[in-house]
């Protein structure tokens, strides 16, 4: 009989003090809140450090790193702040993301377009150009940054300049060699334009091309051969 | 033919935190004849296990050295033809008494079809038939005692070495191992077993070496250790009042010993002990058991090792 | 010769398989393992079209730390519950050279990781196919890498069972790896602050200790280098005469030493 008393006062012990426990945690939630929970990006370790720590697990963590810069977007999506305070450990993640995986592609491609979209253009133009620099053989990143300079940034020269060099980079789709005589006529480079339009129209059997392009010689009433 | 030599066989530890020298065993000469059942009798901490551990290869000599049919015991090869059953052996436990068996049978390098047909006569022979399929882990003491020997023997060899064969067994356990040496010795092979319990030794060995405190202190037969000496005459009678008793008392050669109306009591030679019937036929006692007494080797082994 | 010499091996290599096989711990991990790749599908999908690269570095990441995880906690018992259960008496005591004890107790637990890892490959391959449909076999080269540092890993483990407690030879065999997968960044660092008695230390050190970030080429296997780029002869050498190295070491000290 004495047995069993003491199992029912562990038992109850038992019950108590979960109870209690789980009490005092959702106490606990009230206070906080979610500018805490935002904050706690402040404490980003170092990219040396995690290259270290990850024990040449290097891709695993940046795949990790970019689930939470995307994690992160979403989240300060639904918060309200002033511009400066909103998104603004979206860059040092994607940056943590690359520096752990150079030639994660997919990040520098969507990591910029969430910096476009939030309209910190010169962390995107940063982001792009280290992209580029990490993969100098890849077109994404060229093709990205001339696209942003020349959709947002509205600056002609700096997106002929990208787009030249991602038309020669393997693998480009094919739009972007169309595209280049545009932006030369817009930058004013109307020559360069018309020859390099007048290429395309010779070089292709492609008869709605060739109309595309007799269309566009004609508006600048230039006849062809 | 000697079958298994020591000469000068000496094992020296290093132990504590000073690496002080610590000589288990010291200059340790015997010898087993082929076809004989040599008992290795001593204390616990004798350096019984010691010697038995230097003789397979186990641990390495300080000094000396040992040899089994003619070759050095660091010598792979000769292993061939031992078998070895350590002290209160552990086994794979997640292995079935067959499979454990056919594993040891792999190490002797014995083809696959040999090795069915010995194993299934081993398994009979220890009595572990039922018990192939089990798992070791579901093993008695017993039991595994058992398998033990079975894998000591699956080579077929010419000499073997069992360390404590007997220890933890229960009487009928240690009758078995006692008919199995004895077996084995008819069938020629030679044993060398290790224990400190002396009647094992005295029922069935040819010889007996006495190690105390890793020395040798006596080898050789039972008869040469013992001698045909008659140490005293111990007397078993009864019916005899307490002034007979008390007489009794003083010729005897040491306390009786009293168990209900039987009393026992020892002289020291025939001329008294026919007094004392006389005596004892005189005052109308009985006398039941008249019983010369040898020294016995566990006296010898008291002896020796109260020597130290 | 040879024929005989290994068949003694091999029956210590199934003993040693056969031991790991039937300890329940083994199948836990596994299960566990597969459970974590399958968990990496719902990583994927919040990835952000990401997905296949997450997936296949998560799964090979797991497989590299499972496996190791394996190789470790039961490289460093391999010999030494032998030693201490004392089951190694009825071994030595047999016509059986010291070496061939260790290299079958090797071997078995290489036996036990190559169907670990290859498993787990499976499983990973599996789950690519029925997202992407097709079967992904560059993550066989991958996985033949990570099981060529596991095999690395557990020559460690075993060489330091053979003479040192499970506690301390798991605290070493894990730092070696951690060392050997941060070799040549910690020779860079090194050498960038070192004198040149230093840089001399720190060479002869880099070329003693296990390079393990040789092995790693998952990262290059997802990224699609052709694989004629990613798996090299003389990595597979060096990783060959290294275990060879760990193998030699190590029986050298089993045969040296006392059974107490």
């Amino acid at each position: 009989m004495k047995m069993k008393k003491i199992s029912v006062l562990w038992a109850s012990l038992f019950s108590l003090a979960l109870v209690g426990s789980v009490l005092a945690a959702r106490g606990l939630e009230g206070r906080g809140g979610v500018g805490r929970i935002a904050d706690d990006s402040l404490y980003l370790p170092s990219a040396t450090f995690l290259r270290y720590a990850s024990l040449g697990y290097r891709t695993v963590l940046a795949d990790l790193m970019w689930i939470r810069a995307t994690q992160y977007f979403g989240g300060q999506l639904e918060v309200r702040k002033a511009a400066p305070e909103k998104h603004r450990f979206l860059y040092p993640l994607l940056d943590l993301t690359v520096s752990l995986d150079p030639h994660f592609i997919g990040a520098y491609r969507f990591g910029g377009l969430l910096l476009t979209v939030v309209k910190r253009y010169e962390q995107a133009v940063a982001f792009y150009e280290k992209g580029y620099a990490a993969n100098p053989g890849d077109w994404e990143n060229p093709h990205d940054l001339g696209r942003l300079y020349y959709l947002e940034l509205k600056d002609n020269e700096k997106a002929l300049h990208w787009w030249k060099i991602a038309n020669d980079l393997p693998g480009r789709p094919d739009y972007i060699p169309r595209f280049v005589p545009l932006l030369y006529l817009e930058t004013g480079q109307r020559e360069i334009a018309v020859e390099l339009w007048l290429e395309m129209y010779r070089s292709t059997d492609n008869e709605w091309l060739r109309g595309v392009i007799r269309g566009r010689l004609e508006k600048l009433g230039v006849e062809i051969q | 033919m000697v079958v298994l030599k020591t000469e000068g066989l000496t094992k020296e530890y290093r132990t504590g935190f000073w690496r002080t020298r610590v000589r288990v065993l010291h200059d340790l000469n015997l010898a087993v004849h082929q076809g004989e059942v040599f008992g290795y009798l001593g204390p616990n901490g004798a350096g019984k296990t010691t010697t038995l551990k230097l003789l397979m290869g186990l641990i390495y000599p300080t000094a000396g050295r040992a040899s089994i049919l003619g070759r050095d015991v660091q010598d792979v090869a000769v292993k061939a033809q031992v078998g070895f059953l350590p002290e209160n052996p552990y086994f794979y436990d997640y292995l079935t008494g067959r499979e454990f068996l056919h594993f040891y049978g792999q190490l002797f390098g014995i083809p696959y079809r040999d090795r069915r047909q010995r194993i299934e006569e081993l398994l009979q022979a220890v009595g572990l038939s039922k018990a192939a399929e089990l798992q070791l882990r579901k093993y008695s003491k017993g039991m595994l005692q058992r398998i033990g020997l079975a894998q000591a023997l699956i080579n077929d060899p010419q000499v073997i070495v069992l360390d404590e064969p007997t220890s933890g067994l229960d009487p009928v356990g240690r009758k078995e191992v006692r008919d199995l040496i004895l077996d084995l010795k008819r069938r020629g092979k030679s044993i060398f077993f290790s224990t400190h319990i002396v009647p094992d030794v005295e029922m069935i060995c040819d010889r007996v070496g006495i190690i105390v405190a890793g020395r040798l202190v006596r080898v050789g037969t039972l008869e040469e250790l013992l001698g045909s000496e008659v140490e005293g005459i111990e007397i078993t009678a009864s019916g005899f009042d307490e002034a007979v008793g008390s007489q009794i008392a003083q010729w005897s050669v040491r306390p009786p010993v009293q168990h209900g109306d039987t009393v026992f009591f020892a002289v020291r030679t025939e001329k008294e002990a026919s007094q004392v019937m006389e005596f004892l036929l005189g005052r109308g006692a009985s006398v039941h058991a008249v019983h010369p007494k040898r020294r016995t080797l566990e006296d010898l082994f008291l002896q020796e090792v109260a020597k130290t | 010769m040879v024929c005989y010499l290994m068949s003694k091996i091999s029956a210590i290599t199934l003993n040693t398989f056969k031991e790991a096989v039937r300890d329940r711990i083994l199948y836990a991990i596994l299960a566990f393992a597969i459970a974590m790749i399958g968990s990496t599908f719902i990583l994927a999908t919040i990835g952000v079209g990401s997905g296949p690269k997450i997936i296949r570095d998560i799964g090979l990441g797991f497989i590299s730390i499972f496996g190791t995880l394996i190789a470790v906690f039961i490289g460093i018992g391999l010999v030494h519950k032998e030693i201490d259960r004392r089951t190694i008496y009825t071994i030595v005591s047999k016509p059986i050279h010291r070496f061939q004890f260790i290299l079958g107790k090797y071997l078995g637990l290489i036996l036990t990781l190559f169907v670990n890892v290859t498993i787990m490959t499976w499983a990973l391959m599996g789950l690519i196919f029925i997202g992407e449909g097709f079967w992904d076999f560059r993550l066989l080269a991958a996985s033949g890498m990570i099981l060529l540092e596991l095999m690395v890993v557990t020559g460690i483990a075993v060489l330091f069972s053979a003479f040192s407690t499970p506690a301390l030879s798991a605290i070493f065999t894990l730092s070696f790896f951690a060392i050997g997968r941060l070799l040549d960044d910690l020779r860079l660092f090194g050498e960038h602050y070192a004198g040149p008695v230093g840089r001399a230390v720190i060479r002869t050190f880099y070329y003693l200790l296990p390079n393990l970030g040789r092995f790693n080429v998952s990262a290059e296997v997802v990224h699609g280098v052709p694989l004629g780029e990613v798996v090299s002869g003389v990595t597979i050498l060096y990783g060959s005469l290294y275990v060879v190295a760990l193998l030699a070491l190590t029986s050298l000290i089993f045969q040296n030493r006392d059974f107490r």
